[in-house]
This record gives C-alpha cells, structure tokens and sequence, in this order.
C-alpha cells in the first residue's frame, strides 16, 4: 500500500464545511459512543479497557500509556473528581492542538465526556492558552452550548441520569502552563508554579482532588477509538505505539502543516508530505518533537521511523510530534541562541538550576555568537546543561539543556568556527 | 479604601465566572476577571486590580502576582491596537526577526513600547502554536500568517 492514511482520527472533520458543528460531527458518526453510555450500554470498566486495548499514549508529548492513567484515579473515593484537558499548546513547533480546537471541537468534548464517565469525575476543564481566546476557545464555547442543549452534558442527562459539567477557561500567558501541574495551580487562580510530586494528579490534583489530565489530541482520539475499536486504531501504529500522530512539520519545508498519519510512519513519507525541503536546498538537520528535543543531524533523521520507541532508540524524543525542519543555511549557534532565550524567559524561577542555568545558557551561547567566547566556553556550556538535567520540580530546566547538549554533540565544529572566527 | 466601584458588566462576568468553580474557590476566577478589567479599562489599574480582590476574597498582593506573571496582562496604558509577532524558532527559520525589525522601524519604538502616532503596541512573543504559518503574528489577539512586510506595512497605515 502506497496509499497513506491522511486524517482519520482527530482531523476526520477536516474535509467538510463548517466542520466544528455538531450536526457536521454526528453525521460523521459522532457523539455515537457517547449516546451509546448514556444509554447505558458501557461500562467505565469497559472504556478504561478498551482505552488500554488501543495502546493509546499520551500526544502530548511524555507518551504515558493513556488507559493506564486512566485506571489510576482512585476507584473508591467518593468525593469530587475532576478531568482536566491540556488545551494550552506553547511548545516552540507545535501547532495541531490549535487545529483540533478549531476545527473538530465537539470530538474533543466526547472525548473528555468519556473520560469522564470512565472515571467517575462529575466536572471537567478545558484549560486554552490565553492566546486562543478570540478563536479557539469562541468554537469550544459554541461546541458545548451545543452539547448542553442536546441535553449531553449537564445534570441527569440519558438513561443512566449521568451528571457532567464541562467547563472552558482560558490561560493568559505562560509557557510553563503547558505542564500538568502548573496548569493546574494556574486554573486555580495562582501563578503558573509547578508542584512537587509525589503527590500526582491521580491523587491530588485541581483543588486538591484526584484529577486526571491529558492532552487535547489524547481526548480527542477516544471517540474514534470507542467507535472503531481498539484493534483497528492499534494496528495502524507499531507495536506498543498504536494509532495515528498529528506531525505538526514546520521551518524549511514548501508545505508546512499538520499531518496526521499512522505512527512508525518514515520521516521521508511525512517530509515528502510536507512538499519537501524549500528553495531546493538540502537538508541540514532535524528537531524532531517540540524544540525541547534533542536534534539530530539529516542522515538520521533520513532513516528515522516516527514513533516514540524509535526516536528514543536515537537518543530523542517524539514529543509532541512537532518536527522542525532545518536546511542546509541554518546558523546552528544562531538557532540555539534563539531556543535558549525562550526558556530563560519562561523559566518560572522556582528551582535555582533551572533559573540560573538557563541565564547562563543564554549567556554562554550569545557570547558565542558575538565572537566572546574562547573554547573552553563550550565545555562550560556543557557542564552548566550537565547540572541542570533532573535537578528541578518540573521538566523545563530538561526541557531548555537537551538542546544544548544535542547542538554541541552534533554540531560542535560549527561552534568552534564560530569561535574561532570570531562570531561570524 | 476609596469608593471606586467596579462596572456593572464586571460584576456580571465575576458571577459568571465563578461558576464555573467549586464554592469557596471564586479565586479561580480571577485571570478572566483581569482579562475582563483590561479590556474595559485598557490596562489593569491598581485600584481595579484592588477590587477585584475585594470581589474575589483574595489579597490583593496575590492579584498583583497574577497581573506579573502572566504576559498578557498590561500593567500600563497602551495603543488601541496591538502587534504581536513571534519569534521562535519555526517563525525565526522563515524571517521573522526581520520583520520585527521591520515593525520597529516603520513604528519607531522597540518591542514593548507603543507608537504614539499609530496607537499600536509593538511585542515580541514567543511560540503561538501556528509555526505552520510561520512566521506568525497576532494583531488585536487575531492570528495572522505568513504575514509579510506587504501585510505589515498595509495594517500600519491602515492605523494612522
């Protein structure tokens, strides 16, 4: 089969007109497994089960088996239980959350319904970076209007007299929201601080109850799954990564976009997809998950296979499937030196590693660039990103050192030219 | 405390927005109020972020951590219109930090300065989750890309 397998499962709405309706979406088949629980023909057991059946992993950029978390909300605990969907896409290169929203909205809130019934939260958020107000969350708003007036959500609804809230908030600027439980102090009304764990969001998670969040694409693959089965969506992957991924492919390629595709999908298929490389040039490199991952040189990349097994058999990661795209023009220190600034700017300050290494990432790589720095910098560099890894409350210092350490691993002669030329 | 009272259409979206919460936890409500309060008044005054925090049963110092924290909150006056492009890393790679120089030059203030002339605040923002469109910008919180220095140039003098 040469034939790829384009947009089924979150952009299945994607080729018909005014997709985020709710009678465009039911023709489509959806809101069928939610009818089907509301008339009493699930189980929540039989959800989380079928969830796991799938091999569905989280998409929003750890990969955690989706069904398993599912199954760690306490099953006993009778007070109230929340479900949270990560609606807050920031990471540098990411950009099919946004799509989902404004395109296939209702899927998402079968989703989280689901989710819901499956572990017994009676409320749920939806928590949309700031930025989306005007759009995004206007189509969401519109999409839950919907499914409240059709007597799906709210109180006593079907056969089995279910009571579910859902409710959009939006954030207001904050890269560090994106993490679960920054997000979560921040729908309480705080600052975006990330909280230590132990304890999890299972356990204690918005307003100090047992929560369970995942990703906007995670929530938004249940409906099809439940609809189709979870044979059917895990043989579309490879073993232990079934479904489909969203690539969001962006920088040197002629038709940048979101690709949702099998994974194990070869990186030449998804490049192809994207028009190729621009202006005829040759490929440089490859940042293959979200800007945090680690980059890899062209010949890797070439041969890679899209799944989140074989890229951390490389030494990177899938992420959030956002693949940046580097010709063979990029300024590696130059590019580095933009990625750095990012986190030192939305490093939250709470851990010293992660507030100061990333300053002195920023400097050290600047001075690189302006033709300051001496050699022994770039093992300074080294070091200070060495110190950072798995030394804070969060993953942001890891987030800001991995591509540090991947630029100099892959790409140190560029530096040292730099270096020794003196910044140009 | 002064007798500055909040406008009626705050008050309603506060008991709309609290809602949304569990009782005890009107707290949650407050970045919307903020955005609510900014977009009445244009930027969040202290006097309002104080009675917000009346309303909300939260100190005031926390109001203002809030108001700090997060980066679309203004805390001075700015222009009618607001221009905010992104330079990261998918838009960086496709030109942007051209065009925001661009915009600097033609507004004649640095990022996060306003042009008088123009009545429009210039920022510099990091990943807005459209690199597909890269290089991306928001103009009065709507998204728009490729944008060029054609479009740029256009929009300026469509605000004089």
């Amino acid at each position: 089969m040469s034939e790829i397998l384009l947009n089924q499962v979150c952009y299945r709405t994607l080729g018909v007109s005014e997709p985020w309706t709710l009678e465009r979406y039911c023709n489509l088949g959806g809101y069928s497994t939610w009818k089907a629980i509301l008339a009493g023909q699930w189980t929540p057991e039989k959800v989380v089960a079928e969830v796991q059946a799938s091999g569905l992993r989280g998409r929003g950029g750890a990969g955690f088996p989706s069904g398993l978390k599912w199954s760690f909300l306490p099953q006993h605990d009778t007070g109230p239980k929340y479900l949270v969907c990560n609606a807050d896409e920031s990471e540098p290169g990411a950009f099919k959350d946004r799509d989902i929203l404004r395109f296939n909205p209702h899927q998402i809130i079968e989703g989280i319904a689901i989710g819901a019934f499956a572990m017994h939260a009676q409320t749920a958020y939806i928590y949309l970076r700031g930025e989306f107000a005007e759009e995004e969350y206007v189509r969401i708003e519109l999409a839950l209007e919907e499914a409240y007036s059709n007597g799906w959500l709210g109180q006593k609804c079907g056969d089995i007299g279910l009571d579910l809230e859902i409710h959009a908030v939006l954030g207001a600027g904050a890269y560090i929201c994106g993490e679960e439980t920054a997000l979560m102090e921040s729908l309480e009304g705080k600052r975006g601080l990330p909280r230590f764990k132990p304890p999890f969001p299972a356990n204690y998670g918005v307003f100090g109850r047992p929560t369970n969040i995942n990703n906007v694409e995670t929530y938004a693959s249940v409906p099809v799954i439940l609809e189709k089965g979870a044979k059917w969506f895990s043989e579309l992957g490879t073993p232990k990564n079934g479904g489909t991924k969203i690539f969001s492919i962006s920088g040197h390629v002629n038709r940048p976009g979101n690709y949702e595709v099998p994974l194990g999908t070869p990186f030449k298929t998804l490049l192809d997809l994207a028009g190729g490389v621009w202006k005829n040039r040759s490929l440089k490199a490859v940042i293959p998950g979200g800007s945090s991952t680690p980059v890899l040189p062209a010949q890797v990349a070439l041969d890679l296979v899209m799944d989140y097994d074989h890229l951390s058999a490389v030494g990177s990661f899938l992420g959030s499937g956002s693949i940046i795209v580097l010709d063979e023009t990029v300024d590696m220190p130059a590019l580095l030196e933009r990625i750095s600034v990012f986190y030192m700017r939305e490093s939250c300050g709470q851990c010293s590693p992660c507030r100061e290494g990333t300053g002195w990432l920023w400097r050290l790589i600047r001075r690189v660039n302006a033709g300051q720095a001496d050699l022994s910098d770039l093992k300074t560099i080294d070091r200070v990103a060495a110190q950072m890894m798995g030394k804070t409350i969060c993953a942001l210092a890891d987030a800001a050192a991995m591509p540090v350490l991947a630029f100099l691993k892959h790409f140190r002669a560029e530096f040292e030219q730099k270096i020794l030329k003196g910044g140009v | 405390m002064s007798n500055f009272e909040l406008p009626v259409e705050i008050i309603n979206h506060i008991q709309k927005s609290i809602k949304k919460y569990p009782a005890g936890r009107e707290q949650a409500a407050v970045k919307s109020v903020l955005m609510a309060v900014q977009k009445h008044y244009g930027y969040l005054t202290v006097q309002a972020m104080d009675a917000v925090a009346a309303q909300l049963n939260m100190p005031p110092m926390s109001v203002y951590e809030i108001a700090h924290f997060y980066s679309l909150y203004r805390l001075k006056p700015c222009g009618k219109n607001e221009l905010a492009i992104c330079t990261n890393v998918s838009c960086w790679l496709r030109g942007a930090e051209d065009l925001l120089k661009y915009a600097s030059e033609l507004l004649d203030v640095q990022p996060g300065e306003t042009s008088e002339k123009y009545s429009i605040t210039l920022k510099e923002v990091e990943c807005l989750a459209a690199c597909g469109q890269a290089p991306a910008a928001q103009i009065n919180g709507r998204y728009i890309g490729p944008l060029d220095k054609e479009k740029l140039l256009a929009w300026i003098k469509e605000c004089d």
